[in-house]
């Protein structure tokens, strides 16, 4: 069994989180920014077994949520779910691929995003007047999605080499 | 995955959301006290590198600075606006005086929040620098937002594009009255005008005052589109913000 250990992933969490709240809005177009942490969650959830990854996921959920203004819970269920169906689908997948990469990255940054707007949507009860919301949200999820998953080999790459798995 | 699974799952992940958040709710304010000192520094670091990799010309440096005061010298003129109506409908009302000057408290941006759902930024100062929840919080241009949480010695700024900021404005050619809501889009609406309120692309938005914790006035942005509410019971103006939110770097929060 495969493993990366706590330290350099809590390590990692808190500095994507500080880079991804400073830095990393250098990325940023039309107010989008690619979801690091997310990149993060996926690579050790093919890099690693299921319990660290689920592990990895709350704690980032827990980390956004803690440094965000909405709901703590949601970003730590979207997350640790996210984190649980990379770990399940893991083995179906090549991993070294880049176009796997992003295909995963892809798929679990659409799956986070409409998760994300559905609870804000049932919570917060966020105003629909007017504007054809449906279009916007669906061209928002799409490059947010698209834009996280093209960063995803870069980042797998650098992250291959800073968080080698342990046996 | 059964029927019986699936409803368990969405059972759990329910309590989950609201055990965690039950939990978190009166801590979240001192985990961002934690972290500001790595915030403040790798912001620095990121405005210098800015610096270095997106070197600014003479030319746009002072096309920058001119902007600058253009934005500045657009809310003055709209606050003078505002006292010279205001000063025209007490002369008619008789006797009333108000004050729209604020003692503020400047802050500096030490971050922002990474999710692209939520439209927040942290800032430098706290409750120890008489930092207060729901403070209102200005830039050179207009206002951003208010505060929604406020640690020790740091807080987080909600933008007014955010979907979960409203606050109450008007539209001040005419007084007609609404609430400005942020959307999931980034874009600001004003809600709740009335079917026969005199508003036209390109009238300036300001704060109302209502409520107390947002002073009457501020300018807030420019209409962009007027259209009927779906419901046909209202009009819905589409509301440019006077501040681009992507270069707020220093802000006023108003007591």
């Amino acid at each position: 069994m495969y493993r990366i250990g706590r330290p350099r992933i809590y390590t990692a969490l808190i500095i994507t989180l500080i880079l991804e709240s400073t830095l990393f809005n250098f990325f940023k177009i039309g107010g989008i920014q690619p979801n690091f942490m997310l990149i993060l969650v996926v690579f050790v959830g093919l890099y690693s077994e299921w319990g660290e990854a689920l592990e990895t996921g709350i704690a980032a959920g827990l980390l956004r949520g803690a440094f965000s203004a909405g709901s703590v819970g949601i970003n730590l269920v979207a997350f640790g779910a996210c984190a649980l169906l990379v770990s399940y689908f893991k083995n179906k997948v090549y991993r070294e691929n880049f176009l796997t990469q992003i295909i995963v990255t892809l798929t679990t940054a659409l799956f986070i995003s409409v998760f994300a707007i559905l609870a804000r949507i049932v919570m917060k009860d966020v105003l629909f007047v007017g504007i054809d919301l449906f279009g916007a949200l669906t061209r928002t999820v799409l490059l947010i999605s698209l834009y996280t998953s093209l960063f995803s080999p870069p980042i797998f790459y650098c992250l291959r080499a800073l968080l080698p798995q342990r046996s | 995955m059964s029927r019986n699974n699936l409803t368990i799952s969405i059972l759990t992940a329910v309590v989950l959301i609201w055990a965690v958040n039950t939990i978190f709710s009166a801590t979240r304010d001192k985990i961002l006290n934690i972290a500001k000192p790595a915030l403040k520094t790798s912001q620095n670091i990121s405005y210098k590198i800015r610096s270095v990799v997106l070197p600014e010309s003479k030319f746009s440096r002072e096309n920058r600075l001119l902007r600058e005061q253009i934005g500045v010298l657009k809310n003055r003129l709209a606050q003078l606006d505002e006292i010279a109506s205001e000063n025209e409908r007490l002369k008619k009302l008789l006797g009333f005086k108000r004050d729209l000057s604020y003692k503020s408290i400047s802050a500096k941006v030490i971050g922002r929040d990474p999710s692209n759902w939520t439209s927040i930024i942290y800032i430098d100062k706290g409750k120890e620098d008489r930092i207060k929840k729901y403070m209102a919080v200005f830039a050179d241009k207009g206002l951003i937002g208010r505060v929604i949480e406020a640690g020790p010695s740091s807080a987080k700024v909600m933008f007014i594009t955010d979907p979960d900021s409203s606050i109450g404005v008007v539209i001040q050619r005419t007084r007609y009255d609404g609430l400005l809501y942020g959307t999931l889009t980034r874009q600001c609406q004003m809600v709740y005008l009335s079917l026969n309120a005199d508003v036209w692309p390109g009238d300036l938005v300001v704060t109302s005052g209502m409520g107390e914790t947002i002073p009457k006035g501020l300018l807030v942005g420019t209409v962009e589109d007027v259209f009927i509410d779906k419901s046909r019971l209202y009009q819905t103006a589409i509301v440019k913000p006077a501040v681009d939110f992507s270069k707020i770097e220093e802000v006023l929060c108003i007591e």
